[in-house]
Order: C-alpha cells, then structure tokens, then sequence
C-alpha cells in the first residue's frame, strides 16, 4: 500500500520512497496540518471568543484569554506532541519494535515517580512535581544506559525499561496508600496526563530543548534506516552501531523527560502517531520523525481542543490522554485494516 | 531510617511547608456591589446560601448537589476547575478553597483579573472566619455575623452538654475498604471533641489515615460512626470481636463532612449519636 | 602489491575461548578464496573477526596493510562489504531502498543518492537478474530473493574486498551458479573475495584458493587445482568421497553411498 503512495513525478527510482520532492510535500501538509489545529486552538474553547476585541483592545478580558491562556496551552501542546511523536518515532525505529511508545524505557516510570514523590510530600504545585519528574526520568534513562553498556543487543534496554516501570508502578502504589487520601487525587490527575498554562519563559525554554533534541533525531534518522537492517550489518554499512544509539536514547529520553515533566503522562500519542504515519508514508526514518513530530503535534493540540469542547458534557475537562486513546485507538485499527486488506 | 519509616515521614510532611492563611485575596479588589459569584466547592456554595444570596451565584463546581443551584453551570472540580469556563461566567468574585491541587488554575483566574476570595475552612474557626469574609464581601455584613455567632453559641452549648456525660471513646469512619478514619487535625476530630467524644485515631500520623482491621479491633471504640453514606463493607467489620460490643449508628447528614453553615446542624447530630437520648443500662 | 586481506597466527573465538586455531593465509585483488568446512568449525566466526567485530584471541588481521582495530567502520565500509547469512525481520523497505543503503559509506549522514548512485544500484540489481524485485516489500519475497538483494547491496558498496557467508544458501541450481558467476566475473576484474561455502563442487568452479577448517583446525590451505581433491574432503567431512572428472575438465565430488 506505502508503494502506491510515492507520486510518480517524486520518484527517484523505482521502488524509492524519499526524495526531497517528496519529503518537502509530505512535511508541509503535515506542517500546514499543525498550524490549522494551533489556530483552531486558539480561537475556539469554552470562554466566547471575540476575535475583534482580541486584535483591537489588548487590555480586554478577550484578549488575556487568548494570549495568556489559549496560545500557551495550544504552543504547549505542539511541543509536547511534536517531542512524543519523533521520540516514539525513533525508539521504533530504535528498538525494532513497533509497539515501542516514548515510554517504554522506563521514562514514565522514573517521571511518574519523581512527581508522585514530589506530591506525596507536599511540594508546591508549581514547580515541585515537574522537577521532580524530569529528574526521575533522566536518572531511569541513566539506569537504561548503565545496563546497556555491557550488552550490545537493544533488547537490555529494552528489558530495563519495563522492569524499570514496573517498579516504579508498584512504588507509587505503595505510596499512594500510604498518604492522605485526599492528595491521592492531585497524583491520579498527573499522572493522567494535561495540559495546562505555562509561563512564556516556561515555554521557550522547553521549545528550544524540544528543537535540539528533535534535530539530533532527525539527523540520527538515516543511520536508524540501516540499524533496522541489524546490527551487524549496519556496522559493515559504516554505521557506529555502539555510539548511535546511546545518542538517540540520550536524545529521546531527555526529549520525553522535558515534555513529561510540564504535561505528566500523556499516552497513545508517540505510539499511534508514528505508527499511522508509517503505514502512510513508509518506513524511512529520515520522513518518519519530522513527520511523527508535526503530527504528534497536530495531533495533541486537536485531542486538547477536544477536551475543551467536551467540557459542558462532563463538566470536567477530561484528561487528554483519554481523548487521545479514543481518538487514536479506533482510527489506528481502521488504517490497519486497510493496510491489510490491500497487502 | 527504614525506606517505610522514610515514606510515612514523608506523609507526615504532607501537611505541607507554608499551610495558607484562613481568609486570602487573590486578584484584584471585588467590585463594590457584587453581582455574580462563582463558586468551586458545595461548602462555599452553602455558605452562599445561608447568608440568603444564593441569587448571586451564576457558577458553581460539578459536586454541587443542592436543589437551588440545579440549573446553574458547571465549572469544574477541586482539582480541575475551568480557568475558562469561569472566565466565560464574567463573575465579580470566586470563592475556591485554596488546596494544593488548584493553586494553578486559581492564579490563572486571579492573573486574567478575577477577584478571587480563598478560604482554608480546615476548623470550626476558619468556617467563622470565612463565613464572615463571605458576607462582607457580599454585603451581608450582619446576616453573616449572626450566622457565626450562632454557631459559635450552638457549639458553645454542645460542649457544655457535653461536659455533663462521661466521655466515649469514638471511631469516625470515612470508608470501610480501605478503613479511612478521622485522624488528628481533620474536621470531624475537632467536631468529635466539642461533643464530648474522645478520637481513639487521635494519635494517628495524619488526618486522614489509612487503618488496617487489626489496629481497629486493638482500639477498641464504645461508638463507631459511620459516615460512609452507605458505601460497602460495613458487615465484614461489625462482626468482629472488638467492635462487635462498639455501638454502630450510621450518620444521616452530610453535613459533617462539609466544613459550612451547617455545621452547627453537624455538632448536634454527633452529639445524639454520641450520647443518646435514651441512656442505655450499664453504659 | 599490499594483500587485500591478510591474516597471521590467528585464533578466532569468543571471550577469549578459541573456537579456530593456526589461521594464516592472504587474499589478493583479484583472488577468491573458498573457506569449507563442516557446520561449527570456525567459518563464521572467522569472518566475524574478519570485519571486526570480534577481537581476535590471537594473532592479527590487516585489512589493506593496517590493522581492523585501526580502521574508522565508515571508511572501512567504503571498501570491504559483507554479505550476511541471515536476514533480519522485515522493516518494510522495498527492493531498491535495500540495495541503495549499499551506497551508504559513500553519502553523508541523510544518505541522499546522487543519479549515480541509484544507476550502480540498479546496475548491480540488473546484473544479478532482480530488477523487478527493486519496488517489492522485502518482507513479501522468498528467502533466496532476499539473498540475491543483500548480494546487490554488498556489489553496490563498490567494495575492493567481499565477503560472503554462504551465499548460495536457499537459492537454486540456476541462481546458485548465476550468483557465483557474477562474483567471479567482478574478481576477475580485481576484485578480492572471501566465501564460506558448504558446496565442494561450486568452490571447485570459482575458487583460486581453498581454506579446509575441521573442528577449529586448518587442514589445508592453498590452491584450488591441489587442495581440493576427494582425500582431502573425505577427511574435512569424515565421510567417503568420490571424484569424477566431467568433460571440459570440470572436477565434481560427490560421497559415496554404502547402503
């Protein structure tokens, strides 16, 4: 089916799916995709927007509403979505395995444990859970590392992590009976997962983060393609089989850890996303992760929107990782389907 | 130190570095003459009501079960309150009782320009305190001042009542699986022992603490109070040695569980079930 | 002429444990030498520590003159390829992607190719009879299709030294033959070659030299025309062996069956 979507005019050769004519067309839907949803956004919610007084009275209540709520939280949601998407991205392509989410090697169970801690105690709201989540994340990520220095298969890794996030699951649950019942219910709602409204400082700092780690995926990606290959034969491809990835778990973890720390567990994104794109547009890493970046991206500010609009049926904004396991669930088994059905 | 002996420290912290004052504003100041009211919690829109300015009231939060604000929209949680669905209500004043949970959506709200009025409500006297911010700040000035002075004059009586009988040892029961029990600081401890009760969680390491069956059968209660509103496993307890002999009675009104006007309401139910009417023979 | 591969006193093994021992020979441009042996005598492992992969337990490997502990794997990769046994688990690439990631040592970190890198592409894809292969799934082709790719990846790297580990594995009659055809006709033209191989006959066809391991030692080594002969592999398998000699001169062995 992937075949049938390389345009003719793209095509480099026969049987060859990346070209620049290509990737440039693919990335800017993708692209374009992204800005529709940012400002769909910005200019719908449950406060009635009146687009005139935002852009005529910047004193008004209108124009605080969109500049200092709407636009962080849907900027927000673009960085988190865009660092889950090419970090999901690059771990499948990584680990070889398709079910791989951002999570997988134990970045959720160490940030999940740093903020649950963090909670526990009693630390402010502000700061206190996401430092320590994005402490938790990067010393699991450590612990990943570590392991995996003696091992050359990425199945250590792998192994770490889920051992790693199992006792971290069971860690929080033993702290979850231990304290109060009523902050029980703050560490149920970080660890679902949402978006809330950060400062611009807050913000810049964690798109910058985001672009770098991002980037080094992205130029990491060619050598991803041949590491599917195996390992051995990569490394006769001239590839440093050792030395990449460390570099891309090193990237993806703090990737994950940054955007984990401001939005807490949001799931399916960096799992369903790349895994779409892919039975879209193919498996070439290096169209994959900025790919896997914009429509993660698309993808959480339109599930956070959701959210919003939902709001006067639950009288409660539901979690966004809820939105984005029934959205994406469902769509992910279509496609799939059709996959199949034309192989 | 023990990682157990760690964490529990760890839970005895969470009564928190820096506990809020009673009566906070966030925001700017409130309008003279307010007009539309938002509320996030049911105590606050109790308050509300009690002090005859329920007309006020254009929002209140999705727990709010009270006939008169049926109609009203919704705004959300304890955790989770819309910053934009309260914003969308245009109100001249919010009352939230401030918890670690919602520190951030009530600065977003206080940073768009809303008049925010913040309440502990963790005693008897922060629900005077607030009770009395509420009305100056809705213009109810002396409603509210007799409102919390007959408050203060019922429980003022319910002690006095109180002191007249031996005092029963008493377990105040949130849920029975697990066991959450009224611990040293929480409402119903401080209720408790107005009405002449004495908590046998008093020594307990929180407010709200989770309680294995055998350190309840070790306790050995005269009075067990059941504020479970009827939530399962009750039966598997009583029949136990230890709290078979304890007399059950099952709390009609939820009053208690709400630190609001109805509290002194709340102070006489526990003082009847603590000390019934009818003296039983050998008690 | 400096050897294209050159090995000295050489036991190959893992953590230290010898799996073959004495191992010393050198593989000229323009030379293929035919490794045979039984299963677990040391072939695959010796062409582990061939490309660098394993350290050798003793002894050395120079790769061009230098050491292969000493090379960078990139410019290494520009001019010795491989030729795996096995394949990995399909990732969904096409034919064509497969062999152009060939060209990989020579572009940058995105692997762009130039028009002359998809032309040796599809050269060596045409040269080997599987250009129709170059737009299929590799997950949806037949083991010995997927060999024949993975030959025309390892042409496309325009290597000076090949090394192929049983490469006539799962292919048949025609395309085992075609295949070694192919290799030869390029050591002809100077390139250097090294090919584990299971079938005496073939290795008769295409080799110069021959390298007998059994049970980790060598039991011969050197030209074709000398080293391969009945006696020799009977005692290289431990089974009786037949010659006969074809017309054209071709030699063929055979066992000899007792009923």
């Amino acid at each position: 089916m992937s075949v049938a979507l390389a345009p003719r005019r793209f095509a480099v050769a026969p049987g060859v799916r990346f070209s620049g004519g290509r990737a440039l067309a693919i990335l800017s839907v993708l692209g374009l995709c992204m800005v529709a949803a940012l400002l769909a956004s910005a200019v719908l919610g449950e406060y009635p927007l009146g687009l005139r007084r935002v852009l005529l009275e910047p004193l008004s209540v209108d124009a605080t509403v969109f500049w200092r709520l709407r636009v962080p939280r849907a900027v927000l949601g673009a960085v988190v979505g865009a660092a889950l998407g090419a970090s999901g991205s690059a771990l499948q392509g990584l680990l070889k395995n398709p079910l791989a989410d951002p999570f997988i090697l134990g970045v959720s169970g160490g940030a999940a444990l740093g903020a649950t801690l963090a909670l526990a105690v009693g630390l402010t709201a502000f700061a206190g859970p996401s430092l320590f989540a994005f402490v938790g994340s990067l010393a699991a990520m450590g612990l990943v590392l570590a392991v995996g220095r003696t091992r050359r298969s990425p199945y250590a890794a792998l192994l770490t992590g889920v051992i790693f996030n199992a006792f971290a699951s069971a860690a929080i649950t033993g702290i979850k009976t231990l304290i109060s019942p009523d902050r029980v219910g703050e560490i149920l709602y970080w660890l679902a997962g949402s978006l809330g409204y950060e400062s611009p400082r807050t913000l810049a700092g964690a798109a910058i983060l985001q672009v770098a780690c991002v980037g080094v995926l992205w130029r990491q990606s060619g050598r991803l393609n041949l590491l599917s290959l195996g390992d051995e034969d990569a490394s006769s491809l001239g590839v440093p089989v050792d030395r990449t990835r460390v570099v891309v778990l090193v990237a993806t973890s703090l990737s994950v850890a940054g955007a984990v720390a401001l939005s807490g567990l949001v799931g399916f994104v960096g799992l369903i996303v790349p895994h779409l794109l892919r039975l879209l547009v193919g498996p070439d890493q290096r169209l994959l992760v900025p790919a896997s970046a914009l429509g993660g991206a698309a993808f959480l500010v339109l599930s956070d929107l959701l959210t919003r609009l939902l709001f006067p049926v639950f009288h409660a904004e539901l979690p966004v990782g809820v939105v984005t396991a029934v959205l994406g669930g469902p769509l992910f088994l279509y496609l799939l389907q059709r996959a199949e059905a034309r192989t | 130190m023990s990682p157990a002996a760690a964490l529990l420290a760890l839970g005895v912290l969470a009564a928190g570095p820096g506990e809020p004052a009673a009566v906070q504003t966030l925001g700017p100041r409130a309008p003279g003459r307010v007009r539309r009211v938002v509320t996030l919690a049911p105590s606050l829109t109790d308050a509300v009501l009690a002090l005859g300015a329920g007309d006020l009231l254009v929002g209140v939060s999705r727990f709010d079960e009270q006939p008169e604000v049926r109609t009203l929209p919704r705004v959300g949680g304890f955790v989770d309150p819309s910053v934009e669905a309260v914003a969308a209500l245009k109100p001249d004043l919010v009352l939230v009782q401030l918890g670690p949970g919602n520190q951030r959506p009530v600065a977003a709200l206080a940073a768009l320009g809303i008049p925010i009025l913040a309440l502990r409500l963790a005693s008897i006297d922060d629900v005077l305190a607030g009770l009395r911010a509420v009305g100056v700040a809705l213009g109810h000035t002396d409603k509210a001042e007799a409102l919390a002075r007959a408050l203060a004059e019922t429980r003022a009586a319910v002690r006095a009542r109180a002191g007249g009988f031996p005092s029963v040892r008493a377990l105040f029961v949130y849920g029975f699986e697990p066991l959450v029990v009224a611990g040293p600081g929480s409402f119903a401890d401080e209720l408790l022992r107005d009405a002449g009760g004495i908590n046998v969680a008093q020594d307990a390491r929180s407010a709200y603490p989770v309680w294995s069956v055998e350190h309840a059968l070790a306790a050995k209660p005269d009075v067990v109070l059941d504020a479970t509103h009827g939530v399962g496993g009750r039966e598997a307890l009583q029949e136990l040695p230890g709290l078979r002999q304890a007399r059950w009675v099952t709390l009609p009104s939820p009053a208690l569980l709400h630190p609001g006007p109805a509290l002194g309401q709340g102070l006489e139910e526990l003082f009847r079930a603590l000390h019934p009417v009818v003296p039983e023979a050998g008690r | 002429m400096t050897a294209s591969l050159l090995v000295r006193g050489l036991a190959v093994g893992y953590g230290g444990v010898p799996v073959a021992t004495g191992l010393a020979f050198d593989v000229q441009p323009g030379c293929l030498l035919a490794v045979l042996g039984p299963n677990g005598s040391g072939k695959s492992t010796l062409l582990r520590t061939v490309l660098g992969w394993l350290p050798p337990v003793q002894g050395e490997v120079l790769l061009f003159g230098q050491p292969v502990s000493g090379w960078e794997r990139r410019r290494l990769a520009q001019r010795v390829a491989w030729v795996p046994q096995s394949f990995e688990a399909d990732a969904g690439f096409t034919g064509m992607e497969l062999v152009l990631m060939g060209r990989a040592p020579h572009l940058g970190a995105w692997g762009l190719p130039s028009e002359r890198d998809v032309a040796l592409a599809r050269g060596t894809l045409e040269e080997l009879g599987v250009l129709h292969l170059a737009g299929r799934r590799t997950g949806e082709l037949s083991g010995g299709e997927r060999r024949l790719l993975l030959l025309a990846r390892a042409l496309a790297q325009g290597p000076e030294l090949l090394l192929l580990d049983e490469p006539t594995a799962f292919l048949d009659l025609r395309h085992q033959v075609h295949v070694l055809q192919r290799v030869r006709a390029r050591v002809d033209a100077g390139l250097a070659a090294v090919a584990v191989l299971h079938d005496a006959n073939l290795a008769a066809s295409v080799a110069d030299h021959v390298l007998l391991l059994r049970e980790g030692s060598v039991l011969g080594h050197g030209p074709t025309q000398e080293w391969l002969s009945a006696e020799r592999l009977a005692a290289l398998y431990g089974l009786p062996m037949v010659e006969a000699v074809a017309e054209g001169g071709a030699r063929a062995f055979a066992p000899r069956w007792t009923p």
